[in-house]
């Protein structure tokens, strides 16, 4: 089927986002034109306003919206422990265990060859500066169950053992494979508390 | 007893039993392979007595989608093909699938440890192929190493306490039907069971050189050899044609009875000419074997004197109306 021009660039621009087929494209940009004009409006202003004005914290790269974010700002947080996650995502879920009151550090992805990422891609660097300057007594890996996430946690032991502070990782128990973002808080609390040595 | 001349449909009258039974192909085909040409679905239905009569219909759809699938948690079907006698002739990557399939069927989770090993492999590859392009450093190869290990012990364990329990049996049923004494081996790429981690890391960086030259992992249960032998004599090399189809022949009963003892289910098996190239002596043996079952399909090109007694099935309709599907018998 053939759109005018306005609604076939809506219809790709859609079909563009992960998980969304050009059926569901259809659909959703169907939806769009047939809601009040001030909804549709609502909804590009919050994507506009949600790319321009969110960027990266300096020092955990989280998603702030200013130069650090909430939780590097926050002075009752215990800045000596660091949890390391792949993805912003990732912190969200550890959040909503309440199990933990240090700071993040984003990395960014994990180790994998077969997409071209390897450590120098991810904010490694970045980590043993923080480790080096910033007094960190013990570091959380908190990578995704997958063979990708635990491949990085044992990298970053290598790496951070040296340097003489405690590299931790969460227990298992959380379902292989799967993603922080989707493992309920009660596993995940009890994977943050139950950390073993790496 | 099926007996019919080349080109019957024999083959194809199995394939139906046991697409129906395990819901897939039993050549491994694809669903699309399946519907005869020119035709857009292909119909498969039959009744199986399991204490009260059960009817058991599929469809395979244009697309190759089988419909209609029905596990029956307490019935299986094991077949016998001809083919099955590259177990023991072709090269090691041949019996580790055979040997996979039936850890597969008789140890939950094991597809996924395998394909978790899988991960790892493809993931250490890539890496030893961009250190062969000079993109990384050795760094990027080793830190898969200790995840190697970890998950390919875990496919090596799975694979040898099953391999035991086939041994076991196949070594009993051997005796009975007069075979030389038969063993199987595991010779494993990583090294022995109780070697330390820090031996194979050790081990693996040795071959380090080795893998970037090949561009692939060069340990691994990926590469590990299973071998046969009979009376000391390694069934591959040393052993005549007729005793490697025998020694096929008893894995795929002892598969069929291993699936029983192990997932308490009542297994048919489905053997595809597997008397030819036998001597009356072993053909006596193999159907003495296939009597005890409560039930067994067996195909034949030739009525035998050995088969005196068993019900025999003639089939004589031409290979046009043959249920079709994969190769003609
Ligand atoms: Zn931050």
């Amino acid at each position: 089927m053939l759109y005018t021009p306005p609604i076939a660039r809506l219809v790709e621009e859609l079909s563009k986002l992960p998980g969304v087929g050009q059926k569901t494209a259809q659909r959703l940009a169907f939806h769009l034109l047939k809601v009040p004009a001030a909804e549709a409006h609502s909804l590009a202003e919050a994507i506009v306003e949600a790319r321009d004005r969110v960027t990266f914290c300096v020092r955990c790269f989280n998603f702030a919206q200013g130069e650090l974010c909430e939780y590097c700002m926050d002075s009752r947080r215990d800045p000596t422990l660091v949890c390391v996650v792949e993805r912003p995502q990732d912190i969200v879920a550890l959040e909503r265990t309440g199990e933990f009151r240090g700071l993040y550090h984003v990395l960014g992805g994990a180790i994998s060859p077969i997409d071209g990422i390897g450590p120098e891609e991810l904010r490694i660097r970045e980590l043993l500066e923080r480790v080096r300057t910033e007094g960190i007594r013990e570091v959380i890996v908190a990578t995704n169950p997958r063979v990708e996430g635990e491949a990085t946690g044992l990298y970053l032991a290598n790496l951070l053992k040296p340097l003489d502070i405690k590299v931790t990782r969460i227990a298992s128990g959380l379902p292989v494979g799967g993603d922080l973002e989707y493992a309920d808080e009660v596993t995940l609390g009890r994977a943050l508390k139950g950390r073993l040595d790496l | 007893m099926i007996i019919a001349g080349n080109g019957r449909g024999k083959t194809n009258l199995l394939e139906a039993l046991f697409l129906l039974i395990e819901g897939k192909s039993m050549k491994g085909a694809e669903g699309k392979e399946m519907i005869r040409e020119g035709r857009d679905v292909a119909v498969v239905s039959g009744t199986i007595d399991v204490g009260r009569e059960v009817l058991l219909r599929l469809a395979i759809e244009e697309e190759g989608a089988i419909k209609g699938k029905r596990r029956l948690e307490r019935v299986g079907a094991v077949c016998f093909q001809p083919d099955d006698i590259w177990m023991v002739k072709g090269g090691p990557e041949v019996r580790r699938k055979y040997l996979d399939e039936v850890v597969m069927a008789i140890k939950r989770g094991y597809k996924e440890t395998l394909k978790e090993y899988g991960r790892v492999l493809r993931q250490r590859n890539e890496a030893i192929k961009a250190v062969r392009k000079g993109l990384r450093g050795r760094e990027y190869i080793r830190s898969w190493n200790p995840l190697l290990i970890d998950t390919g012990r875990e496919v090596m364990a799975e694979r040898r306490e099953v391999m035991n329990k086939m041994k076991k049996g196949m070594a009993s049923t051997g005796r009975e039907w007069g075979m030389p004494e038969l063993d199987i081996k595991y010779y494993s790429t990583m090294g022995d069971d109780d070697d330390g981690q820090e031996k194979i890391i050790k081990k693996m960086e040795r071959l380090e050189d080795a893998e970037i030259r090949r561009g692939s992992s060069l340990t691994g249960p990926h590469r590990d050899e299973i071998l046969f032998f009979l009376g000391e004599k390694n069934v591959r090399r040393q052993r005549s044609q007729g005793e490697q189809k025998l020694t096929t022949i008893l894995w795929r009963i002892t598969q069929a009875r291993l699936l029983e003892g192990e997932c308490g289910k009542e297994v048919l098996p489905l053997m595809d000419d597997c008397l030819s190239e036998l001597d009356a002596e072993n053909r006596r043996a193999v159907l003495g074997e296939l009597r005890g079952w409560k039930q067994a399909i067996v195909t034949s090109t030739d009525d035998l004197p050995e088969l005196e007694g068993t019900n025999r099935v003639w089939l004589e309709f031409e290979a046009e109306t043959a249920v079709n599907g994969g190769q003609p018998a």
